[in-house]
Parts: structure tokens; sequence; C-alpha cells
């Protein structure tokens, strides 16, 4: 069986970073100390590369004229005088905070409000559509954790907050474990057929 | 003085060079005296008139002409009657494709109306007959060459005019071989089995009805025979024969007459059209004749197929069936096309080769292939013979796809919502609900009055920092989660200032570092006396997630400046800032659990007695409690949502004549509002599930009163 | 930039965002975009100018810096992602990738056993009985939290019996998980259901949240221009 160089990067970097979890000691403290760094900047690459490949996709829309390329231009547009702003004076200066501030920061948080109205359609679209024993469940525990977050006008039902605080510390906290317990399984279960070599993800 | 071209690399030469001058190849044959290769012959009244006719192109070959070679009479009945006679003795013809007469390889319609030239070699009997009007297609012996090829070679050097029918490339053998018949006679490749009788190579054009008697006889049952556009091809068994059936033929030092006639009986012998099918025009090549079954590889003769119509012809094998192809496969035969059964050559299949080593072939690829690189293929037409029942199927299927709605082209703009009345009345209700507090200046929402266990835990966390080691505090929101975000960051930011804590800011976002700038910014008002370098420490971003926050937790300063030393830093807490566990308290604003867990997974578990505070959305706390609420908590405390940060700015002061927080930031202008949005969200919610509620009932009654 | 031009900005943004209500348009495209382009123009500076230029291609300019493995290691590594964009060098590209790719797994795998899967199986397995011992000494009885552990342990078994997919072809019938897990996962579905209740309602506050901040600003501005 032919074993590529790749593979046997992988398996190496995983096995050395691996051990330093349990094997405490100058040398691998040493390794570490490298490899992490040189993930760092080899990520950051990623990252640049993953704009780089953006920009291409909306030039060659712009270049083809194909339809929505006139949006494409206002990207472009601003990918590049934000990056040269930022790039000139630095992320802590003050057109790099007003960027963040005046145009990104409304932009986010517009988006982040719609999805109170969408969030609210899908429930009662859901309401409408299935009607069984874990909607049910599912949208008394959504009724009772809004009813005792936010207080309710003109008088104040303290059990309400009370009952809020009991359903998000035990039933709500004993279906989250079940699940960070199966998320943590799973990202276990994925990193260990990686350092085997059964999954290859950074082969093309 | 016109140029000659070289078949070889395609460059002008004079035109009395023998050689060309940048190949070197040779431009006129070697041989020229065409009757001495003949073995002493004279040449043949059709090859003669080639040798006038025709002369190689400035390609290098030379075009088949709309003019056929129309051998006469004489010559037709004389190698009509040989191949009679040769039909008898040898016994059934092998099976195979008859080519056109102009067609060597079989493969196509006559370029022009031709008549059909049996490709049956003559007897050695009758060939004397035909010396005389065959041209000297006697091979040698003795020599490398055959001696057909040489003289081909010889007759080839005499130019023909364009447009004049080229002479055929090289004589057939005298003799075929055993038991195959002419190609051309013989009907198409799928309908036959070896063995099947002979069809002949193209019907006639129309006008042209009965078969010649020779060629009944020769047929042992009429054929269903193709039509002209469906032209069998050379026969496969004709050219099946190896190379040296062609040298034996020849050895024999025989010109066979039906080669000196074969273009005369091409325009007089009639092809016997089916019934019901168009006849196909057929041009008297000037070599079929001297084609004779059995010399080219199956491969060269390999003849198009015949329209569905003709697979009807009875097949005369021995001991083998017929083939009959089912309707459905029949109907999926092109009818007319590019890939139809083809009757007539290519024009690059009818061109002749005139000189170089590849004298006398034909459908020669030329010496410069122009490719066409980075073009798609041509997509050629076929008519097809549609059954009934396939049109109606059509029909219908083009009458689905050209409805109007399926016609509809995309458009960059995409339509709008189909309802967005739903979303619209949503907005407005949750938007008034907002509204109502701030136009009637009211506060009808009481405040928190009971202050969560891990809000309590965070304010006692926070008064007992020390001022000699910094706190890390984490920025990793995005903006999306700002608005929430900041309200609950700035009270504990606030009091964190109160104490006098040192304050060192990193992210592993990118906006992080602009948002830590922006909340030191907003509590720096109120505390003045947080000055970068001194007191407060923007370590900036934090690369690659959880790779860059293990190198965090190992050695921060590295992490995140290398080798860098920013200029006017305190030394003292600079030298605190390169172990982790110098922090006295790390606070992680995150707006996802995943980033929470990520900083306990790679944090935590490097310096577990550094306590961790969590300040999060609303929407990230059902999955970062089970880390607070554990016998062994990876959180220290927790600071929720706006409701959080109302209490928590509540803790700092509260004002006992309004019952307002005494010392409001962020959150308390929006408590109102949000208790009236929840409201709102809540009713919406409850009238949703009455109305569904009340829908299932009536339509569990509608289904009982039709029951 | 002067306060009313910032503030006018601001509200057209806002306003082109949510026009999102009345269904896509022009003015929320031309928002989106712009959104993606700032977004992405800014990750890209931060990229380079906090991490790219100072920790490495700055350093090259130092010689001493060469000694530094942290410094060769990671350019010969970078230099062969970049070469990943172009066809002919693509296949330099999968070894600085197997280096990440490695190396992020085995930190999420070891953050993972130490940081989750050890400490919340720790938390699951307390004690049920509801006697309990303060840290002065006394005794005391804890029915809830007893009750609240039980319910906790319940729980977290059945939500997890929920994600168990072995579910066995039978013969004549459609394919069943095996008979004792059918029975858990079905009590694992209830408190899921809470789980993703409690989710839906903070994700709710948390985008009413957001609403009311841009409703604010909108109201501010416009009171503003009003008399």
């Amino acid at each position: 069986m032919r074993i590529k160089v790749s593979v046997i990067v992988a398996i190496l970097t995983g096995t050395i970073m691996l051990l330093g979890y349990f094997i405490p000691g100058a040398f691998f403290a040493v390794v570490r100390d490298v490899m992490l760094r040189s993930g760092m900047l080899v990520g950051t690459v990623a990252l640049l590369l993953g704009v780089g490949n953006l920009l291409q996709v909306h030039l060659r829309k712009i270049r083809e004229q194909r339809p929505g390329h006139l949006y494409s231009i206002f990207l472009v547009i601003s990918l590049f005088t934000v990056f040269a702003v930022v790039v000139l004076f630095g992320p802590a200066h003050t057109y790099s905070v007003w960027i963040v501030s005046e145009i990104q920061r409304p932009l986010e948080i517009g988006l982040m409000g719609l999805l109170a109205t969408i969030l609210l359609l899908a429930g009662v679209r859901l309401l409408f559509r299935r009607q069984t024993l874990g909607t049910l469940i599912f949208f008394l525990t959504a009724f009772l954790v809004l009813l005792g977050t936010a207080p309710l006008p003109f008088i104040s039902l303290p059990f309400l907050e009370g009952l809020r605080n009991w359903i998000v510390q035990v039933p709500a906290v004993a279906g989250a474990r079940g699940i960070i317990l199966g998320i943590a399984l799973g990202a276990t279960a994925t990193g260990l057929r990686v350092l085997l070599g059964y999954d290859q993800p950074y082969e093309r | 003085m016109p140029d000659v071209r070289c078949p070889m690399c395609g460059k002008p030469n004079p035109d009395e060079a023998e050689t060309c001058q940048f190949c070197q190849a040779r431009l006129k044959p070697v041989s020229a005296d065409s009757e001495s290769a003949a073995g002493g012959e004279s040449a043949p009244d059709w090859l003669s008139r080639l040798r006038v006719q025709g002369g190689p192109t400035p390609g290098g070959t030379r075009e088949l002409s709309g003019d056929s070679e129309i051998p006469s009479e004489e010559e037709a009945s004389d190698w009509l009657a040989r191949i009679r006679s040769k039909a008898t003795d040898d016994g059934p013809a092998p099976a195979g494709d008859t080519a056109p007469p102009e067609d060597p390889l079989g493969r196509g319609r006559a370029a022009e109306p031709a008549k059909p030239v049996p490709a049956f070699a003559q007897p050695a009997g009758d060939e004397p007959a035909h010396a005389e009007s065959t041209p000297g297609t006697e091979p040698t012996s003795g020599e490398e060459d055959p001696e057909w090829l040489k003289r081909l070679r010889a007759r080839r050097s005499v130019e023909t005019p364009a447009g004049a029918t080229p002479a055929p490339s090289f004589p057939a053998p005298q003799t075929p071989s055993k038991g195959l018949p002419p190609d051309w006679m013989h009907t198409p490749r799928e309908e036959t089995a070896p063995g099947s009788p002979p069809v002949l190579a193209a019907a006639a054009p129309s006008g042209e009805s009965a078969a010649p008697s020779w060629l009944r006889d020769v047929q042992p049952t009429p054929p269903a025979a193709p039509p002209p556009a469906a032209a069998p091809p050379a026969s496969a068994a004709a050219f099946a024969s190896e190379d040296e059936e062609l040298r034996g033929a020849y050895s024999e030092k025989e010109i066979p007459d039906w080669l000196a006639t074969a273009r005369d009986e091409a325009t007089t012998v009639e092809q016997p059209a089916p019934a019901g099918e168009p006849a196909a025009p057929i041009e008297t090549p000037p070599l079929e004749e001297l084609l004779a079954p059995g010399v080219l590889p199956e491969w060269l003769t390999a003849g198009p197929p015949s329209t569905p119509s003709t697979v009807e012809a009875p097949f005369q094998g021995e001991g083998l069936e017929e083939a009959v192809l089912p309707p459905w496969l029949r109907a999926m035969r092109p009818v007319e096309g590019p890939i139809a059964v083809k009757g007539a050559a290519t024009e690059a299949e009818e061109r002749v080769e005139s000189a170089g080593p590849l004298a006398g072939l034909r459908g020669v690829l030329p010496p410069k292939v122009e490719v066409e690189v980075g073009r798609h293929p041509p997509v050629l037409p076929s008519l097809l013979e549609i059954q009934p029942t396939h049109a109606a199927h059509a029909e219908l299927l083009q009458r689905i796809v050209s409805t109007p709605e399926s016609r509809a082209v995309p458009r960059a703009r995409r339509r709008a919502q189909s309802r967005p009345w739903g979303g619209l009345a949503v907005s407005l209700i949750l938007v008034a609900a907002m509204l109502v507090p701030w136009l009637t200046q009211t506060s009808v929402f009481a405040r928190p009055s009971v202050v969560a266990v891990e809000t309590l835990q965070t304010a006692n966390i926070v008064n007992a920092l020390p001022l000699d080691r910094p706190l890390l505090l984490a920025v990793d929101y995005e903006a999306a989660a700002s608005a929430e975000l900041e309200a609950a960051a700035l009270a504990v930011v606030d009091h964190v200032m109160t104490v006098g804590a040192p304050i060192a800011t990193v992210s592993t976002r990118p906006v992080g570092a602009a948002l830590a700038g922006r909340l030191i910014a907003r509590t720096r008002s109120a505390h003045p006396q947080y000055v970068s370098g001194v007191n407060y420490f923007p370590l900036g971003y934090l690369p690659a997630g959880p790779i860059g926050l293990r190198a965090f937790a190992a050695d921060p300063w590295l992490a995140v400046f290398g080798q860098v030393q920013p200029a006017g830093w305190e030394p003292a807490m600079t030298s605190a800032l390169h172990a982790s566990s110098n922090f006295s308290a790390i606070i992680v604003l995150a707006s996802e659990p995943t980033v929470l867990q990520t900083w306990i997974e790679q944090v935590h578990t490097a310096v577990p007695d550094v306590p961790i505070i969590a300040v999060v959305s609303a929407a990230a706390e059902p999955l970062v409690r089970p880390y607070y609420e554990s016998a062994f908590p990876s959180l220290q405390g927790m600071v929720v949502g706006l409701a959080g940060a109302e209490a928590y700015e509540c803790l700092n002061a509260t004002d006992p004549s309004t019952g307002r927080c005494g010392r409001p930031g962020v959150a308390d202008p929006m408590w109102d509002a949000f208790g009236m949005a929840v409201l709102a969200s809540v009713l919406i919610i409850l009238v949703g599930g009455v109305a569904s509620l009340v829908r299932r009932g009536l339509s569990s009654m509608r289904k009982a009163s039709h029951e | 930039m002067s306060d009313v031009a910032t503030a006018a900005l601001g509200f057209f943004l806002t306003v082109a965002i949510l026009s999102y209500v009345l269904g896509d348009n022009v003015l929320f495209r031309v928002a989106a975009h712009l959104l993606i382009g700032v977004t992405a123009g800014y990750l890209a500076a931060v990229a380079w100018q906090s991490v790219l230029w100072p920790q490495l291609f700055g350093r090259m300019l130092n010689l001493g810096a060469w000694l530094d493995a942290a410094l060769w290691i990671p350019l010969i590594m970078v230099l062969m992602m970049i070469g990943r964009s172009t066809p002919r060098l693509s296949v330099l590209g999968s070894l600085p990738m197997a280096f990440l790719v490695g190396l992020a797994a085995a930190v999420a795998v070891g953050g993972a056993l130490t940081g989750t899967l050890i400490p919340q199986v720790a938390a699951t397995a307390v004690s049920l009985s509801p006697v309990r011992q303060a840290s002065g000494g006394m005794v005391f009885f804890d029915l809830e939290g007893a009750l609240s552990n039980i319910i906790i342990l319940i729980g977290t078994v059945t939500t997890l019996a929920y994600f168990h997919f072995g579910a066995r072809p039978r013969a004549g019938q459609a394919p069943a998980r095996p008979a004792w897990v059918a029975p858990l996962a079905r009590v694992g579905e209830i408190f899921l259901a809470v789980a993703f209740g409690a989710l839906y309602a903070g994700a709710l506050a948390a985008s009413l949240t957001a609403l009311i901040d841009r409703v604010a600003f909108l109201q501010q501005i416009i009171g503003r221009l009003l008399p």
C-alpha cells in the first residue's frame, strides 16, 4: 500500500500534540510551541486564501457580467477600501473602529433583528404543520422561559421566574448535556479518524 | 508554373521537382512507365481516362469529382459475365458489405449518382478478355511492393483537373477470396451476418429500377437492399482477407477484365431499389471493381447502417439466424444526418492520394491535420424515423415543457416572497410594541428583583480581583451580538474598572479588537485612569481558533506578539503576560456556545486555577449552563443576556426612590422595550397555537361529518 | 466623518437591511454585499496587519530571527499553501494542510477529552442521595437537589440514547432501534424538546434585543428630524 507523505505528516503532527497532553517535559513543550505557532500562521494564510477566492469569484462575475454583477462591484470596492484603511492605519485606529461601529455593526445587528421576525413566523408555521407531543413540549418550554425572562407589566409573578430558572437549570441542562456529550464524542471520533489516517480531508 | 504540394509536409514545390525541397519526400512516383508496370498490357480505358483527367490537387490528393467514370457497355458486360461465372464457381459469397463503387472503404454514399459496380473480382479465365480495358493493374512479382501498387503510383503521376473523377487508388486483386462476394453487393453490416447474400453497394438513383440479370443471378434471394443513403459499405468480406490475398491475386499477372469495365458497368447496372425506400445515387467508382472481396480488412469496408426498412432483408447464411432489430431500436436509427447510414463517402474519404508512399489510397488523413483546440464538437442533427407513438410522446413532452410556468427564465432579481404579509405583520407588531414605552415615556416593567446565583458569583469574583495581576477580557462575539452583549459587558467592565484591576483584552475574532476598543472607550469615560500600556493592555487578534488558544494558554505573549515588544508598556505587567496562570480571572464575552467551549477545553484545562466567567448571549445559555451546573464546574460565574445585564447593573446600585438601577448602563433603557417585545412574541405564539388547535379541530369535525 | 453623515449612513444601512421584511429587494442586496465586502476586507487586513506581517514576513527582515525554527518552518509551509492556488504547484498544498488538519484534530481530541467529556460525565455522576453535608459539617436534607440530580441523570442518559442510530433491518418490518433503546430514546426526545425550546426562547430574546437596538436608533434619528 502506498502511503502518502501528507498522511504521515498529519499522523506525526497529531501524535506529538496528543502526547504533549499526557507527557510533561521540555522537549515536547518546545516542539509543541513551534508547531502551534506554525499552525497559527498557516491557518491565517488559509483565511487569506479564502478571502482571495471570494474576490476571485466576484471579479469573474463582474468580468463576465453575469446577473447580479453590479452587487459584486459593491462588494469588491468595499473590500479593497476597508483593506486599505485597516492596513494603513491599523486595526485599533479610529478609522478602523469607525468602520466596525458605523458600517459593520448596524448591518449585522439589523440582520440579527430580522431573525426575530423569522423565528416567530417559523414557530407559528410549525404549530400549524406539525402538532405532536414534541412540538407541544417545545413551545410550552419556550413560552415559559420567555415569560420568565422578561417581567410582566404592572404585575410581578415571581413563580414564573422560579419556574423559568428550574427549566433552564434542570431539564434543559440534562438535554443540553446530552447534546454536548454527543458533540464531544463525535469530535473525538472524527479527530481520531484523522489521526489514524482513515480520513484525509486535506487531500484533493 | 503551377506549384505542386508535397504530400508529406504540404509545402509548395516547383512542378518539375522530383522530391520536396523541404522534407525530401518524393513528389512523383519512382516508375512512370505505366505500360511496362502493367506487364505489357495496354492500360484499360478507364485508367487511361483517369490519367488524363486527374492529377494531384494542391493538398496532394485528388478529389473525387462529380463525374463518374462510366465503363463502356462492352466492358461492363465482360466483367459482369466474369462475375456471374465466378459466383457460380466460387460458391456463396462471404458475408460482407459491398462498397459503393467510388468508396473503397465502403463508408458512404457516392458523391454523385453512379451505377453500382460489382466488386467481384473476375475469374482468372476472364481476365485476358479485359486486359485491354483494364488499366495496367497486374501485380508484379518478385518485388517488394506489389506490382499493382507500382503501376498505380506510375499512373498517379498524371494530374487530373479539379472536379475530374479520380483514378482508383489501387487495383483490387483479380481474384476475390474464396466465397466472398463483392462488398457493394452485400446488405449493410447490421443486417447481415457472414454468408449473407451480397447487396448492391448503392441503389441506383430514381429512374433506375431493375437490377441487371447478372446481379440477380449472383444474389440468391433478392434482398431488401438499403437505400442509397444507406448504401452498403465496402464488403467486410471483400476486404477481410489479408494483404497476401491481394498480392497473391496479382501474382498471377492477370488483369481482371471486370476491372477494365467496372466503371462502365456501374453506370449500366440497375440496382433493385427496395419498395418505399429512397434510391441512392451511385457513382461508379474508378477502383471499386479492382477491390476483390476479402482483400481489405473488414473495418475498411464497414459500411453505413441501413435504414430500418432494410432490416428485413432475408439472410442466407448457413445455420445462422438473421438479426432482427426490435422496432424501438430501429426507430432510433437516424434516417438522415451525419450519423445516418451513408451511401456516399465524405469528402475526406473520397480524397485519393496521388503522391507519396500512400499513393492510391483513399480517405487518408492529410499530412497537416488541423486540430481545433478548445472547441466543442459540433452538434450535428440527425433525422430519425419517428414512430407515431414516439411522436405523440414527444409532442406531449413538448407541450408540458413549453407551458408558461416552465418557460420562466430565472431573473437576476429574485421575486418577492410569496407571502410577505406575515413577516410584515409580525414586524409591525414587534416594532409597535417596542415603541410604546418610548412614545409614552412610561416604565411599567419591574426590574429584576431576584439576582441569579451565577450573576452574584460573578460580582463576588470581580470584587475580589487582585490589583497586581491583569484580568483577561476575551471579546469573542460578533458585531451582530454587540447590542445584547455590550449591555452585559459594559456593566461588568464598569465594575472591574471600579475595582481598579488591570485589564488585558484579546480576541479570536478579527473584529474583536475593534469591539474591545469600543468597550474600553465607552467605559473609560467614567474611568479615565485606564491608560493603554499601564493598566490596559490590548493584546489584539489570536488566529486559528483552538490552535491559537492552545498556544495562548502556553505563552500568551508569544502567541499574540511573537517577538514583537510593544513600546511603552509597563514591564511588570508585560512580564505577567508571559504566562496564562498569571491572570487573575478570565471573562469570556461570547455569543456562541462553541467559543466558550473552546476556551474551557484549551485554556481552562491548562490553567484550572484561573476562574472563568462567561458573559453570554441568551441564545447560548442552554448549551453553556452545563459547564456551570456541575459538581466540578468549569465556569465560576455567568451573566446571561439583557436580563443578566439589567440585574448586574442593579447590583452596582439601586435607586430606592425609583426602584431603578442607580447606575444605569445600556441595558436599563432597553428593559421596557424588551419586556413589551417579549410579551408581544408570547402573544403571537399563543395566538398561533390557539389558531392551529382550532383549525385542527375544525378539520377533524369536517372529516367526521363527511364520514 | 461628521455625526450627521454617520447617522445618515447608519440610518440608510439599517433601513436597507430591515427592508427584507417586504421581500428581497435591491436595497437589501446592496447592503448584504456591502457587509460581506467590509467583513472580508477587515478580516484580510487584520490577518495581515496583526499576524502575518509582525510574526512572519516582518521578522524575515531580521537576520537573527532565521535561527528560530518558528520562522522558516511556517514560512516554507505558507509558501506551499500559496502554491496550492496554482494548478502546477497544487500538490504541494496538501502537506501544510495535512499539518494543519493533524494539529487541529489533536487539539480538538485533547480538548474534548479533558475539557468536556470527563468533566461532563463527572458532573452527571453525582450523588443521588438527598442527604447532604454542608461545608460546616452540618447535614441537611435536600430533596429538591436529589430530584434535580435524578432528572439530570435520566435526561442525560436518555438524550444520549436518542442519538443511537443503530437500527437493524428486520424481516418484513421497518428497521427499528433495539427494543431496550427505543423507550429510552422516546424519553430523551422529550428532554431534547425542552432543551431546544429553551434554545429557541434564548435566540428569540437575543434577536429581540438586536431589533430593539435598531428600532431605538431609528427612533432617535427620526426624533432628531422631527420638530
